[in-house]
Formats: structure tokens, sequence, C-alpha cells
């Protein structure tokens, strides 16, 4: 059984169910656990109260956000794998590159 | 070289071009008759591809490497030659052809609706913006302007007042105010980070919608952060997001982040033929659903000129010609920007509703049209209707006939 509130957050939009991280970014991670990943992470309310813990996991931290809550960060793909344990995490997922179009 | 041979423009262009560099040109022959004598060599040997032979003039289309048009002025039947310059698409050709005048004639020029520029910044000083900068932030750093060019020409569809060139280039909202977040560097990147910094910005700054002329390259499904965020932006604010279907197009499911946000206006590119441009990203996304929504004037499109542009083909000092979905894009914010200055009461979804369903249907695969071709004229007369209580039948039409034609296509 999941909490009403975990199964809000694994919600996207009411449509499609999260996980809290691609099996694909999974194996990734795993496979250069020294290599540095900028990620957003989504957290469970304000980001803010979480940086001292981000911190502590060595990232570095850039964007905070609000709407949606979360933050972007920078650090070493192992920190990134121990997010997983993190109950406030709701989700993991690379900052992916944008273009012009 | 015998120079009088060869057009100004086209000497120009030889100087900067390589040896090998192909150049495109059209040779004017002294008779009807007579052809290429002393080329005919480099002709057999297929260094000199005809592209295109003339009847009522007597001339040739050719695609020639630039070290071998001086064998072409040497010889005795070629007359002229000059450069086979593309054509394009002005403001005042695709502005038109949206029929968004019909609609500034009732009065309604995004007076009032303030739009946010999401790219590479916005050249502050270009006049055909002047006195509409209502805000400028960097999420890359400097402090917005645009160091790429890409910006400022998309800013100019939106909304350009066309003042240097006299109203010709004018954008579709011309009177609208534009907020303006650089998320993209001088080469046009980013991070999908930046880009949701630059949305919260906007949305603090209470604009009524936002452009995205810009995405990423992995299709998608519409459950990243970005595409998320663009659609509580769009539901729980009500801010109408217009994002670009991105070029990666002919091949099916090519749409990436936000362009597969459920509740954004996911915009493909047309040609000036109205068709579908080659380009253009196809739905459907990753999860299954039909993308891009609607698609506008994409190729060739000329607008403002950033004073520090890298990219975009000079057109005049201020204003150049770039091809893309991002070029698509800005002409279906400004076609929002005009409908909400006209009913102010209307929803995002009520914006959507009208704009694909004034849309005109181009007889070309959902995955590839969406609705069919933006027309703001169209748009409007839907969006002055009373508010339907559920999708009118009208605007389903155009869906119902794409749908026809994916079934018989598979059947």
């Amino acid at each position: 059984m999941i909490r009403f509130e975990e199964y809000l957050a694994q919600m996207c939009d009411g449509e499609v169910i999260m996980e809290k991280m691609a099996p694909a970014l999974h194996q990734k991670l795993g496979a250069s656990p020294d290599s540095i990943v900028a990620l957003i992470v989504r957290t469970d309310g304000d980001p803010a109260r979480y940086l001292p813990r981000l911190a502590e996991l060595g990232f570095a931290v850039g964007h905070q956000f609000r709407l949606l809550p979360g933050v972007s960060v920078r650090g070493r793909a192992r920190a990134a794998l121990s997010l997983l344990d993190e109950a406030w995490v709701l989700r993991i997922e690379e900052d992916h590159p944008v273009a012009a179009m | 070289m015998m120079t009088y041979k060869i057009s100004p423009d086209l000497q120009l262009r030889m100087r900067s071009a390589a040896t090998t560099q192909p150049l495109r040109i059209i040779v004017r022959h002294r008779q009807p008759t007579a052809f290429m004598s002393a080329a005919a060599h480099a002709l057999r040997a297929g260094e000199i591809a005809i592209r295109r032979q003339y009847r009522l003039v007597s001339a040739t289309a050719l695609e020639i490497p630039a070290a071998h048009l001086d064998t072409l002025v040497q010889d005795d039947t070629v007359e002229y030659i000059w450069p086979d310059l593309p054509v394009h698409t002005c403001l005042d050709v695709s502005v038109p052809r949206i029929r968004a005048p019909q609609v500034w004639n009732l009065g309604l020029r995004g007076e009032g609706i303030r739009i946010a520029i999401l790219d590479t910044g916005i050249d502050p000083q270009h006049p055909d913006f002047a006195g509409r900068i209502a805000a400028i932030t960097s999420f890359v750093g400097g402090d917005g302007s645009d160091d790429n060019g890409h910006g400022t020409h998309v800013a100019g569809i939106a909304a350009g007042s066309g003042a240097v060139s006299n109203g010709r280039f004018r954008g579709v909202a011309p009177e609208a105010s534009l907020y303006v977040a650089k998320v993209l560097d001088a080469n046009g990147d980013g991070l999908m980070s930046n880009v949701m910094a630059g949305i919260e910005w906007a949305v603090t700054q209470e604009v009524h919608v936002i452009n995205l002329s810009l995405g990423g390259d992995t299709p998608g499904d519409g459950s990243d952060a970005l595409s998320t965020l663009c659609d509580q932006v769009v539901r729980q604010l009500g801010i109408v997001i217009c994002v670009a279907a991105g070029n990666n197009g002919p091949a099916n499911s090519t749409i990436g982040a936000p362009g597969v946000a459920r509740r954004v206006i996911t915009v493909g590119a047309a040609d000036d033929t109205d068709h579908v441009a080659q380009f253009s990203s196809r739905g459907p996304t990753l999860d299954g659903r039909l993308k891009p929504d609607i698609v506008f004037p994409g190729t060739g499109i000329v607008s403002a000129r950033a004073a520090n542009a890298r990219v975009g083909r000079p057109i005049q000092p201020h204003y150049a010609e770039l091809s893309g979905t991002s070029m698509a894009t800005p002409h279906a914010t400004g076609a929002v920007a005009l409908l909400l200055q006209a009913n102010p009461n209307l929803k995002p979804e009520d914006v959507k509703r009208a704009l694909l369903g004034g849309a005109l249907d181009l007889n070309e695969m959902p995955t590839a049209q969406g609705s069919g071709r933006g027309d703001v004229l169209g748009a409007y007369q839907r969006a002055m209707r009373p508010i339907p209580t559920q999708l009118e039948e009208a605007d389903t039409e155009n869906w119902w006939g794409s749908l026809r034609r994916l079934l018989g296509n598979i059947g």
C-alpha cells in the first residue's frame, strides 16, 4: 500500500504514473558512478528544505522550482543513486539539453 | 576573369566561397541554341550539374564548384551569370496568409497582451520593438541581449512592428508587450532547467502567452519535468504556451519535450505552398497521442535581425531569413495574443479549440499537420462565439477528416 500523497506524487498531470527514475538512467548512472551528471530532482514540497541534504551529498544546486517543486543539481552519479532512498525525492531525471529549433 | 559577365552579388559570394564549394547559378546564353562549349568537358565529367533548363529565356540553372566558374565565364556562349538565390516568405507574405490583417482591421493588434519569449534573448535596440520590451532577464549569464539572433527573429514574428521596413515586416501581434528571458546561450543551446526557470519567471510577470521555440531531440511522452511544468502552468494558471514541434521530420514520433506536453499548443511548420515542411517533426508522442496540434508558416521567414546575429541569412541590415518550427511557433503565439485581446475571458483550452477549429485542412496526415494550417480570422470567429460546453462538430471536422485519411491509409 502506498500513501495517498505518494500516489498523488506519482501522478503526472493526472494521467501518467511516474517512476522515481527511468531504468535507462539508473543503468547509466550505475555504469559510471563517478561521472558528473546534471539532474532535475522533483521534491515533495518546497525544495529549500532539502538544500542542506543535497549539499551534504555533494550536489551543487542550480535552480529551485516552486510551481513544480524541485531543483536542478549537478553531482556524482553515485550520489544521484543514493537520492532514491530519500523519502522526499519524488522523481529524478536528466537535465536534458534543449536547443533553438 | 571577365567579371562583367558575373552579377555583383555573385562576385561577392565567390570571395567568401571555398573553391570546392558548390555554387548554384543561373547562366544566360547568347543564343537560344547556344550551349556551353568550353564547359562541355566539365559537364561530361559530372563536375557541373544541370538543375534546370528554361525555354522562354535562353538560360540554364546549374550547380558548379566555385573553381569552375572561370571556365564558364571564358565560354563565348555565356552572356551573364547570376546566383540562384533562394526565395523566401517575408512576414508580409506569411502574416497575410494566416489572415492576421483581417483581424487587425477590427482594431486588434495585441495591445495589452503580454507575450513571453523564452529564447536566446532579444536585441533591445531593434527599432521594431521600441517601447514594447517590458522586461528582460537571463538564466544563462549576461543581461538577456541576443548574442545569437534566434530570439530576436522569433520575437519579430510574434510582435515586431516592422518600423524599419515601414510596416512591411510586421509581426502577427505588433502592439503586444514583450517579456524576454534568455534561456539559450550564444549557440542556441540550453538545459531544460533553464527553460523551467524562465517559465517560472514569466509566470511572475503575469504574461498571457509564452513562446517556446525550442526543445529536446529525444522523443517523449510528456512525463518529463519541463513538459509537466508546462501542463501545470496552462491548467492551473491559465497561461497559453506555444511550443515548436521540432525540426526532426519527416520520420514519425520525432517530437521532443516540451512539444509533447498535453496542454500546450504544439506547432509544426508549413511551407510556401501550404504543405507540411519536410523537416517539421511528426507525431504521435511516445505514449500515442496526436501531435503536433497545428502548423503555421515556417520556411524562409524574414523577420527582425539582431545586431549580433550569428544565425539567419541577412536580407537587410535589420532583417534576416530563417526556417524552422521555431519560426512557425511565434505565428501561433501572435495569433493567441490577438484572440486574447478580442476575448479576455478565453481559457487556454478555448484558445486552443479556436485555433485548431479555425485551421485550414491541408489534407495531410494528422501526425504531420495536426488540425491543419493556422488561420487567425477563422480562429477569431470561433473565439468570439459563446463558449461551447463541449467540442463543436465544426471544430472536430478537420480531425475527423484527418483520422479518416489515416484509417484509409492503414486499411
